[in-house]
C-alpha cells in the first residue's frame, strides 16, 4: 500500500480513476507470463510524459520502485514488481502519432500494439519487420525495453535493428530525446540503444521512433520434412554458409511435429523427424529462384519431401503447423517454459542433439522449436510447476543446458531478456567485470535504483 | 477430457493472448478486464487472497461469455466455463441487484424476458392454425422470448413462418405453453430456477411427436443442445432455409448490395454454424458478401452477450457500435446476422448513434427476394 500522502499526491497528477489501488488491481498487476508473482503498491495509468515525469520526481524522491508495463506478455518476469512499488501501466499512451512516409519511419507511443503498428503500415506499402510471437498483444514499448525479435529475425533482425529515436524520463523527472529521425548519427554515445534491452532498469520510454522498410513485392514458403533431425539442422547452417538469406528459417523436432498431429493440426508422412519451414521475399523472379535453389538444396542435404507455395492459401497452408506449434506443445501438460538460448547459427546440430541428450537424461518432455536460422533455439519444457521433485530436475537440465550454450560461443537469452528468470545463470555469460559496468551504467541513471529494481544486477 | 489437458485454472500460462479476442478488454484495456485477468483473479479468489465486493462483481459482470479468449488460448484453458463458474459463485455469495435482478425475475415470474403476460408471446402469429392444436409436425417451432416480444425482431418468426408454410413445411409453435429457455440464468449460475424452467418446456414439447426442434434464436438452441439432454435433433433456421435453397424450394431475385455477416457467438463457436448463412447469402444473385476483420471462430460479440445490456448497457452500446463501425469501413451497407438479439443490439446501437447503415436478420433480409419455383 502506498501511504495516504503519495496516494494523493499521485492522484493529484493523473486523476483519482488512474491511480489504481484495489485489492482486485493489485493481483491483477501481479503477474506477467513469467511463472513468479509479485503484489505491487498501486498501479498508475499515466496519459503522457509530463505526468510520468512528475511521478518520477516523486518516487525517485521518496524512494517508491517504479515498474514499467505493457501488455504483461514477457516470459522472463521484467513486467512485475519484484520489490514492490508501482506498477506504471501504458494502456492510454496507445497512439500511433505519426508515419512519416518521406523520412519513412514512424512515431509511436509505446503503448502502441506491435501487430496495429504492423497493419497500419502495410497499407502505406510499408513494413516494420520484428514480429515476436506475441505481437497481437504486446505493446511496442514492450518490444523496446526487451529488444524483442521473432521469426523474421534471420533476415530482418530485431527491434533495435529499427530503433531510430526515442524519447526517455529519467528517474529525477528530466525528459530527453535520444536519437531521432535520421538514418545515420554517430553523434555520441548511441543511448536509444542502451535503453533497447535494458529491461525498464534504466528510464522510462514514453515516445518511440521506428525504422520501416518497404513491403516486399513477393514470397515463398518451402516446408522440408526429413527422417533425421540432425539432417534438418546441418541444413540450416548450410543455408546460411550458402549466402541464402530466407525471412524465416524455423525448424521443429518430432516431438512437436508428433503434438501437432495429435492436436488435429498437419498430419506429416511416416518416419518424419523434423521440420524446417523456409520463407523468402523480395522481387517476384528473384523469390522464384531462390526458392527454387533452396528446394534443391534441401533435397541434396537429405529432405524426405519438400513442398513450396508461391501463392496465399499455399503459404498459409505450410505456416499452419508452425502456428498450431506451440498450442499443441502447451496443452500436454498444464505448464510450458520456453527456453530461449541462442548459439552461432553454425552450431544449431550440436544444440538440438544436446537438448535431446538433456531431455533423456532428466527425464523431461522438451520439444525443439527453433528460429534456427539465426541461432535462436526455444525448447518448449513441458512440465507441472506445483511438482517440486520434477522442477528440480527441469533447474538442473537448464544448468546444462545453458553451460553448453555459452561453451558454444552461444548467449542465454537471444529474445526474451534476462529479468528473473535467468537471473540464477548470469555468472555462465557474464564475469563480475561485465556486471560491475552494467551496474555503474545503471548507478549513473537511476543512482536510487527506483527503476524495476530486483533484477540480474543485483545477483 | 483427460486430466493433462486440464483446461482449468492451473493451466493458465498466463501468456495474456487472450487479449487480442476480447472486446471489452480491448474497450475497458484494464488487466481485471481482460480475459487473463479474469482467469487469475478466479484462482486469487479461490486460494482466498480475495473476497466479492463491487470491483470482482464488475470483473465478472462486464463479461460477454462470447468464448472468443477459449478459441485463441493456446493452452486449452476453459476461459468461458470458468467464468461462468464465478458468476454462479457470485450469485451464490451475493444479492442479484438491479437491473439485472429485474430481467430475473422477470423470466421467474412471468416466464419470459420482457415481463409480459406469457400468452402474448404469439401476438404476432397471423394465422391461429400454426398454434399448437395438433398433436404431431415435423418442426416444433420454439421461438425464444426476444422475437415473442420486442418488436424490432417480431419479424423474424413472422417471415419465418410464411416461408414455411409456402414451403408446405409442417411445424407448429407452442405459443404461451413455451416458456424462457433459461438461457439468462445459466449465465448467472442459477442452476434451480433454470431447471424449472426446463421441466415446463420439456414438459410442453412432451406432449407433441415432432421430428426437429427449429430454433431462430442460437442462444436458445444453445441452451437446449447443451442442458436439456434430448436427444431429438435441433436445428437453427439458417439451416432449415438452406436446405430449402438446395433443394430449389425457394429461390432468390437478384439485387445490388454489399452486405456484411455477423457471426451470433451461439451459432458459431456454439453451434460451429457457420457456413448455412453463408451460403444462403451467396445464393443471391447480385450480393456482394463481405467478412469483418474478426470473423467467424474468431468474431467480435455484438455487445449483447452475456446479460451485459441488462447491467452495463452504456457499454454494451459502445461494443456494439466498434462492430457497426468496422462494418462501415468496410463498405457494407447491411449488417444481417441470424440471431435475434445481436439484431437488436446492433439495430438499437445503430439507430442511437446515428450510424448510416442498416442491420437486419437474416430472414428479415431475405424475405422479400423470394420466390417458390
Amino acid at each position: 500500500m502506498l501511504n495516504k500522502r503519495i496516494s494523493k499526491e499521485f492522484k493529484k497528477i493523473i486523476g483519482d480513476r488512474w491511480l489504481l489501488e484495489s485489492r482486485v488491481d493489485l493481483l491483477s498487476y501481479s503477474y506477467d507470463g513469467y511463472i513468479f508473482e509479485f503484489l505491487p503498491d498501486a498501479v498508475v495509468v499515466p496519459e503522457d510524459a509530463h505526468q510520468i515525469s512528475e511521478i518520477l520526481r516523486i518516487a525517485n524522491s521518496e524512494g517508491i520502485s517504479v515498474v514499467p508495463r505493457g501488455a504483461g506478455t514477457n516470459i522472463s518476469g521484467c513486467a512485475v514488481a519484484r520489490k514492490g512499488g508501482i506498477i506504471l501501466a501504458f494502456h492510454r499512451m496507445n497512439k500511433i502519432i505519426e508515419i512519416d512516409r518521406e523520412n519513412r519511419c514512424a512515431v509511436v507511443e509505446p503503448g502502441v500494439i506491435n501487430a496495429e503498428l504492423q497493419k497500419m503500415v502495410e497499407g502505406f506499402g510499408l513494413m516494420y519487420p520484428p514480429d515476436p510471437a506475441s505481437m497481437f498483444v504486446s505493446t511496442l514499448g514492450g518490444n523496446v525495453a526487451l529488444n524483442a525479435g521473432g521469426p523474421r529475425g534471420v533476415k530482418y533482425g530485431v527491434t533495435k535493428d529499427y530503433l531510430m529515436g526515442l524519447e526517455l524520463v529519467l528517474p529525477n523527472g528530466k525528459v530527453i530525446m535520444c536519437g531521432g529521425k535520421t538514418f545515420k548519427n554517430v553523434s555520441g554515445y548511441d543511448l536509444k540503444s542502451l535503453i533497447c534491452g535494458s529491461e525498464g532498469t534504466l528510464g522510462i520510454i514514453t515516445k518511440i521512433i521506428l525504422k520501416l522498410i518497404p513491403l516486399p513485392h513477393s514470397r515463398a514458403t518451402l516446408q522440408a520434412i526429413y527422417d533425421d533431425v540432425e539432417k534438418a539442422s546441418k541444413t540450416v547452417s548450410s543455408i546460411i554458409a550458402e549466402r541464402i538469406v530466407p525471412v524465416t528459417l524455423e525448424l521443429m523436432d518430432r516431438v512437436v511435429l508428433q503434438q501437432i498431429q495429435g492436436y488435429g493440426g498437419a498430419q506429416f508422412p511416416v518416419g518424419a523427424d523434423a521440420l524446417l519451414l523456409i520463407e523468402v521475399d523480395g522481387e517476384g523472379e528473384l523469390v522464384k529462384t531462390q526458392a527454387e535453389k533452396i528446394k534443391k538444396f534441401c533435397l541434396k542435404m537429405g529432405a524426405m519431401e519438400v513442398e513450396k507455395a508461391e501463392d496465399r492459401d499455399g503459404i498459409e497452408r505450410l505456416w499452419q503447423a508452425r502456428r498450431t506449434a506451440f498450442a499443441a506443445v502447451a496443452r500436454l501438460r498444464p505448464n510450458i517454459i520456453v527456453e530461449d538460448a541462442t548459439v552461432p547459427v553454425a552450431h544449431i546440430p550440436q544444440m538440438v542433439n544436446k537438448i535431446k541428450e538433456i531431455s533423456k537424461k532428466y527425464l523431461l518432455k522438451i520439444g525443439v522449436l527453433a528460429h534456427a536460422g539465426d541461432g535462436n533455439l526455444h525448447p518448449l519444457i513441458m512440465t507441472d510447476i506445483r511438482d517440486k521433485e520434477e522442477m528440480r530436475r527441469v533447474e538442473d537440465a537448464m544448468n546444462e543446458l545453458f553451460d553448453e550454450t555459452i561453451s558454444l560461443g552461444g548467449t542465454l537469452t537471444g529474445e526474451h531478456g534476462i529479468g528473473i528468470s535467468k537471473k540464477g545463470f548470469i555468472y555462465k555469460e557474464f564475469k563480475e567485470e561485465h556486471i560491475e559496468l552494467m551496474r555503474g551504467i545503471k548507478r549513473v541513471f537511476d543512482p536510487k535504483n527506483i527503476l524495476n529494481p530486483g533484477g540480474y544486477l543485483e545477483s | 477430457m483427460s486430466p493433462n489437458k486440464g483446461g482449468g485454472l492451473e493451466s493458465c500460462n498466463k501468456c495474456g493472448l487472450c487479449y487480442v479476442a476480447c472486446p471489452i478488454g480491448r474497450e475497458l484495456y484494464l488487466e481485471r478486464f481482460t480475459p487473463r485477468g479474469r482467469i487469475q483473479l478466479k484462482r486469487a479468489y479461490e486460494n482466498g487472497e480475495l473476497v466479492i465486493d463491487p470491483i470482482l462483481k464488475d470483473v465478472y459482470s462486464t463479461c460477454l461469455l462470447c468464448g472468443a479468449c477459449q478459441e485463441v488460448c493456446p493452452s486449452g484453458v476453459n476461459t468461458k466455463e470458468l467464468i461462468m463458474e464465478m458468476r454462479a459463485e457470485i450469485s451464490r455469495v451475493t444479492k442479484t441487484e438491479a437491473p439485472l435482478s429485474n430481467l430475473l425475475s422477470n423470466i421467474e415470474e412471468y416466464g419470459n424476458i420482457a415481463g409480459e403476460d406469457n400468452t402474448e408471446r404469439s401476438d404476432w402469429v397471423e394465422e391461429e392454425e400454426i398454434l399448437i392444436k395438433k398433436e404431431s409436425g415435423e418442426f416444433i417451432y420454439f421461438v425464444g422470448c426476444v422475437s415473442s416480444f420486442y418488436p424490432t425482431v417480431q419479424n423474424i418468426p413472422l417471415y419465418l413462418s410464411r416461408i414455411m408454410k409456402r414451403s408446405q413445411i409442417d411445424f407448429i409453435i407452442l405459443g404461451s405453453d413455451e416458456y424462457c429457455c433459461g438461457f439468462p440464468l445459466i449465465l448467472e449460475g442459477l442452476w434451480d430456477e433454470f431447471n424449472r424452467l426446463k421441466e415446463r418446456n420439456l414438459e410442453a414439447i412432451s406432449k407433441i411427436k415432432a421430428k426437429n426442434i427449429l430454433f431462430s434464436c442460437p442462444s436458445c438452441l444453445t441452451t437446449w443442445r447443451r442442458y436439456y439432454d434430448i436427444d431429438i435433433p435441433l436445428i437453427h433456421h439458417t439451416q432449415l432455409l438452406k436446405e430449402l435453397v438446395e433443394d430449389g424450394r425457394i429461390r432468390f431475385k437478384g439485387v445490388e448490395l454489399r452486405v456484411i455477416y455477423h457471426d451470433p457467438c451461439d451459432l458459431g463457436r456454439e453451434g460451429h454454424i457457420y457456413d448455412a448463412p453463408r451460403y444462403i447469402l451467396r445464393s443471391i444473385p447480385g450480393i456482394t458478401l463481405l467478412e469483418f476483420e474478426r470473423t467467424k471462430a474468431l468474431s467480435y460479440c455484438c455487445g449483447g452477450g452475456g446479460n451485459l445490456e441488462s447491467t452495463h448497457p452504456e457499454l454494451s452500446r459502445r461494443i456494439a457500435e466498434n462492430r457497426i463501425d468496422e462494418a462501415i469501413g468496410l463498405g457494407a451497407e447491411i449488417i444481417l446476422s441470424a440471431c435475434p438479439q445481436c439484431v437488436r443490439t446492433l439495430k438499437s446501437s445503430s439507430i442511437k448513434g446515428k450510424k448510416d447503415i442498416k442491420v437486419m436478420e437474416l430472414t428479415e433480409f431475405i424475405y422479400p427476394l423470394i420466390f417458390y419455383p
